[in-house]
C-alpha cells in the first residue's frame, strides 16, 4: 500500500492493496491522524484497489480510536472491490462514507 | 480430490518449481503451459500432489504457509488463471478476495491458531504479526503447506484449498466476529457462489459461476 498525507495531517490517501501485511504502516498512519487537530479526519480510498478483512478491521479500530477524542473518521470514495467489501460488511452503517 | 504431498519423488514430478522468492517469480512459474507448480523445498510423494484430470483447464500450486504469509499469493494465482481463462474485473475481484481470505485463515487459524482477540487493537495486529513471524521462522512449521487446485469450464470456476494443519471452520470459536477480525465467512459467502468445508476444515471448496 502507498500512503500520501496532505499538509495538515488530517487527510491521507491510500493506493494499492491494504491487507494484514500493512498493519505497521497503518499504525503509524493512525498515530498521525490522532495528532491532527481537525474534528474530522479523512482517509481517501479513491485509489485503493484491494482491501482484505484485516484491513477492514484496522479501519474499525482507527474509527474507535478517533472517536475517543470526540472526532470523526470519514472514508472517502471507495471504489470497486473496496466499495463492495464495505457493502457486504455494512460499513456504511459504521462510518461516514463520502461518495 | 487433490492430496496433500508428503515426501518428494522428483522422478515422477512433471510440474514447475517455484523458488519461493517473490510474486514475480511465482507468476513466471505459473505461466502456461504449467498445470502444476510446487514451491522448492516442499517434499512431494508420488508426483505433484494433484490429481491428473486429463484436462488442461486446471492449475495447481503447493506452497508453504511461510510464503502465504510473506507474499500476495492469491493475486498471483488469480492472475495466472486469468491468463488461461479471461475473467471480467468483477469476477477477478471476487476470486482474488475469497482466495486471499481462505489462505490467510489457513495460516492464522488452520496452522498457527492465532487468537483472533489479539486483533482488537492496532498494537494487537503488530503482536499477532510478530507471533506469526516468529513461529514461521522456527522448524515446527517448516513442512506446513497448502495446496490450491483450480479447475474450470466456460460456466464455472472451482478452487479447492487443502492444508495439512489442524483444521478450522470460519465463524466458530475464537474466529467468531470481533472488531478486528471474524468477517471471513461473511466475505466468502458474499463473493462465492458456493462454499464447502470438508475434512474438519482442512479443505475448502470455492465455486464461482462465470
Amino acid at each position: 500500500m502507498k500512503i500520501e498525507f496532505q499538509a495538515n495531517g488530517a487527510r491521507v490517501s491510500f493506493s494499492g492493496d491494504f491487507t494484514f501485511a500493512d498493519h505497521a504502516a497503518f499504525r503509524d498512519i493512525a498515530g498521525r491522524l490522532l495528532e491532527a487537530k481537525d474534528e474530522t479526519v479523512v482517509i481517501d480510498l479513491s485509489q485503493l484497489q484491494f482491501i482484505d478483512s484485516a484491513g477492514l478491521g484496522m479501519l474499525l479500530i482507527a474509527r474507535d480510536e478517533v472517536g475517543k477524542t470526540n472526532r470523526k473518521l470519514v472514508l472517502a470514495q471507495p471504489q470497486g472491490q473496496v466499495k463492495r467489501m464495505f457493502t457486504i460488511t455494512k460499513f456504511d452503517q459504521l462510518f461516514t462514507i463520502e461518495a | 480430490m487433490m492430496q496433500i504431498p508428503a515426501v518428494e519423488d522428483r522422478r515422477s514430478f512433471d510440474g514447475t518449481c517455484w523458488d519461493g522468492v517473490s510474486e514475480d517469480t511465482l507468476v513466471q512459474a505459473l505461466a502456461a503451459p504449467a498445470l502444476v507448480c510446487v514451491e522448492a523445498g516442499l517434499l512431494i510423494e508420488g508426483g505433484s500432489g494433484c490429481d491428473d484430470h486429463g484436462s488442461p483447464n486446471r492449475l495447481g500450486l503447493t506452497l508453504s504457509i511461510r510464503s502465504i504469509f510473506r507474499l500476495a499469493i492469491a493475486k498471483a494465482f488469480v492472475m495466472a488463471i486469468d491468463r488461461r481463462l479471461p475473467l471480467c474485473r468483477e469476477t477477478r475481484d471476487r476470486v482474488h478476495t475469497a482466495l486471499h481470505e481462505v489462505l490467510l485463515n489457513a495460516v492464522m487459524h488452520g496452522h498457527l491458531k492465532i487468537d483472533a482477540a489479539l486483533r482488537d487493537s492496532l498494537g494487537g495486529f503488530g503482536a499477532s504479526h510478530d507471533i506469526i513471524a516468529a513461529q514461521l521462522d522456527g522448524d515446527d512449521f517448516s513442512q506446513s503447506r497448502v495446496s490450491i487446485d483450480a479447475q474450470w469450464t466456460e460456466e464455472r470456476l472451482v478452487i479447492a484449498v487443502h492444508d495439512n494443519g489442524i483444521g478450522y471452520v470460519p465463524g466458530t470459536g475464537r474466529t467468531a466476529k470481533r472488531r478486528g477480525s471474524g468477517r471471513g465467512l461473511l466475505i466468502l459467502e458474499a463473493f462465492c457462489d458456493s462454499v464447502t468445508h470438508q475434512n474438519g476444515g482442512r479443505s475448502i471448496i470455492l465455486g464461482f459461476d462465470l
